[in-house]
């Protein structure tokens, strides 16, 4: 948590002209553009926005003088009890969970196309998703056949560490069998993706076959996507992954920027290749598996958000990797919003929204770089 | 203009004893002995498939021998970390792999990534600026690198490596195939400017394809043949019409040159018209 405060200094650091004396202390920097600060402004709209937005309606001021009140300060806005209540005990955690997983979906989407060079690998697409929620079913159906002592030893977070490890297995997996000769093979890893993505669809499809309803009920969620799972325990349990992976990644835009030279001049250029593909693939997987167990695979937050901020702020990882964290956080808090409350009183699964937005730039994605074949 | 073989430093930058490199049981690299002084511009020379990429390659640190010994100064070139050497030696290769649409200035900075930690120094700065003076492409600043044609980018990857180097005399520039791309004054203008660093110190080792270039510029060439050093020295006693007929089965005559050092020409007379149906296949096509 000091750590994370320490970055939050420093981020202001940038901001500010006087330079706090931390600055030159703290090891994570972040480079602060005003592409960022657009960003920044963008998601504190959207989270309130979407704090207010649901059947019960909270006004922008409301919701603002709502959090003043906890931190014992009068607005003079004035509120009822109840929307309080539906704000602290339904909302919050919603928004905050969306803000967490938009914004390592956003960041580790990035961080995985710049190790594979492509800006089409989508941990989605190219099957990582698919890993993880393939060791969050086996791990449900092998905890409750054989293994109960395992959820009593590691408590909520055996999912999300259950999916941890498929995402970083078939990450590794994706990246040796699409490289040849030190070049990633773009088509041969969109198909390696497909593989996975049908070979993790089968075998969930025969765990389904095999499961109580009870289990039934758990994994059909993870094929849908939803935040509709979102509370304060849930959060809780989402933050420690998320901050580790935020910061292991943001550390990591120079070396980045060099991989994108091709892996022979990152190695002149004084990286340790090898050490950066593991880290950015604990680091991204880290966030994706914990996102996969505790809201199903969410496509696509990972391919558009930071193809838009490269559009915006340029290349260089330093303004991707944390403009994407901010895009990708601004994105799912909108997409959730929209997918609880365009369909209300019933709520649509968050992933059919962002495939619905996802898609389609995919398919430009892909006739752009058909055309750089012409 | 004449170039005087540069001898104000001994400095033993970079040597090799008895390298050898095979891949897939494949000899691609054969009892590769020479050294790299400062101050020195070598160029390597040969036929295609005599090992010049694989022997440069091994000189940056990129492959490992299989046999034998690479030094950098006194320390086994292998065993130091990659981000000590890219602070002493820069490396443009043959094919750049630029994934990214990235801007010039930005490009040209990562030369300085192994110098500073996350945010750059003024004088990192002014060395970028200083680079791309160096290779004449102020002109070029701030602009896509994939939007710029085959030479632009070149001088911008040049200009990248110079930075890399920039405030390290005694550094090490490795060139693979440079003139690629460029016209005759780039050419002439990178080769200059690859001469006034070995003048202060540096060290440079180029793949050169043309002869002339290497003839006039070098001070140590070597001249490999399928995996092995055919001949090694001075241009002049290495590049002779012998050893040029020997390595690449072409005849060439030598012409004195009264101000500077001979020029190399092929022997038209004597030439055997090798690809004349190749030549006739491909003109059908087109």
């Amino acid at each position: 948590m000091a750590k994370f405060n320490q970055s939050i200094t420093l981020a202001l650091n940038q901001i500010l002209p006087t330079k706090l004396p931390l600055g030159s202390l703290v090891p994570i920097r972040f480079k602060f553009s005003s592409l960022h600060l657009l960003l920044l402004f963008l998601l504190a709209a959207g989270t309130i926005w979407s704090a207010g937005m649901g059947a019960m309606y909270i006004a922008p001021a409301q919701v603002g003088a709502i959090l003043c009140s906890k931190l014992g300060l009068t607005l003079g806005v004035a509120y009822e009890t109840q929307q309080e209540a539906v704000l602290w005990a339904i909302r919050l955690p919603r928004v905050c969970f969306a803000v967490l997983l938009g914004g390592t979906l956003g960041i580790a989407g990035a961080s995985i196309q710049g190790l594979f060079r492509n800006p089409l690998a989508d941990p989605g697409l190219i099957g990582i998703s698919s890993g993880a929620s393939l060791f969050a079913v086996i791990g449900i159906v092998i905890q409750s056949a054989f293994l109960q002592a395992l959820g009593t030893w590691f408590g909520f977070y055996l999912l999300p560490i259950f999916a941890f490890v498929g995402a970083a297995l078939t990450a590794s997996l994706v990246f040796s069998l699409s490289r040849v000769q030190g070049q990633i093979v773009v088509s041969q890893m969109l198909l390696v993706g497909l593989a996975f993505n049908a070979l993790a669809a089968s075998i969930i499809g025969l765990m389904t076959f095999l499961a109580t309803d009870a289990q039934l009920r758990s994994i059909t969620f993870w094929n849908l996507g939803s935040l509709g799972g979102a509370t304060w325990e849930t959060v809780g349990l989402l933050t420690p992954f998320v901050l580790l992976s935020i910061l292991g990644l943001a550390r990591l835009s120079k070396p980045l920027n060099l991989l994108a030279l091709g892996e022979g001049q990152a190695q002149h250029l004084g990286t340790d290749v090898k050490k950066l593909r593991r880290q950015v693939v604990l680091f991204a997987t880290l966030a994706v598996g914990a996102g996969v167990a505790l809201a199903g695979t969410i496509g696509f937050i990972g391919l558009v958000v930071p193809h838009l901020v490269r559009l915006l702020g340029g290349s260089d990882h330093r303004n991707v990797l944390l403009g994407s964290a901010l895009g990708g956080a601004f994105a799912l808090t909108v997409a959730d919003t929209l997918a609880r409350t365009v369909v209300a009183p019933a709520e649509l699964p968050v992933g059919v929204i962002t495939a619905l937005l996802g898609a389609p730039l995919f398919l430009y994605l892909l006739i752009k770089s058909k055309k750089a074949y012409q | 203009m004449t170039i005087q073989t540069n001898s104000m430093q001994q400095l033993n930058l970079l040597s090799t004893r008895g390298v050898d490199y095979q891949v897939q049981g494949k000899q691609l690299l054969k009892g590769i002995d020479m050294q790299v002084q400062a101050g020195e511009f070598v160029a390597i020379v040969g036929p295609n498939g005599a090992g010049k990429s694989t022997l440069l390659r091994i000189l940056s640190g990129e492959l490992n021998p299989s046999a034998g010994k690479v030094y950098w100064r006194k320390q086994f070139l292998n065993k130091m970390s990659k981000a000590e050497l890219a602070r002493e030696r820069a490396v443009l290769s043959q094919q750049h792999q630029v994934s990214l649409p990235f801007n010039t200035d930005e490009l040209v900075m990562m030369g300085r990534y192994p110098h500073f930690d996350q945010v750059p120094t003024v004088k990192d700065q002014e060395i970028v600026t200083a680079a791309f003076d160096k290779v004449d492409a102020q002109a070029l600043r701030g602009r896509n690198f994939l939007q710029l044609s085959g030479g632009e980018q070149q001088r911008i990857l040049l200009a990248q490596a110079f930075a890399q180097i920039w405030d390290r005399p005694n550094g090490l520039l490795l060139l693979d195939e440079p003139t690629n791309n460029l016209d005759l004054a780039h050419q002439q203008h990178l080769l200059q400017a690859a001469h006034e660093l070995t003048q202060k110190g540096y060290a440079v080792v180029a793949i050169l394809h043309d002869l002339n270039l290497a003839m006039h510029f070098a001070d140590q060439v070597i001249l490999l043949r399928q995996g092995s050093i055919w001949a090694q020295g001075t241009p002049e006693a290495t590049l002779t019409a012998s050893n040029i007929k020997m390595t690449f089965d072409v005849t060439v005559r030598l012409i004195q040159n009264v101000a500077a050092r001979p020029l190399i020409v092929p022997d038209f007379a004597a030439a055997i018209p090798v690809f004349s149906d190749l030549d006739a296949g491909s003109s059908l096509q087109t």
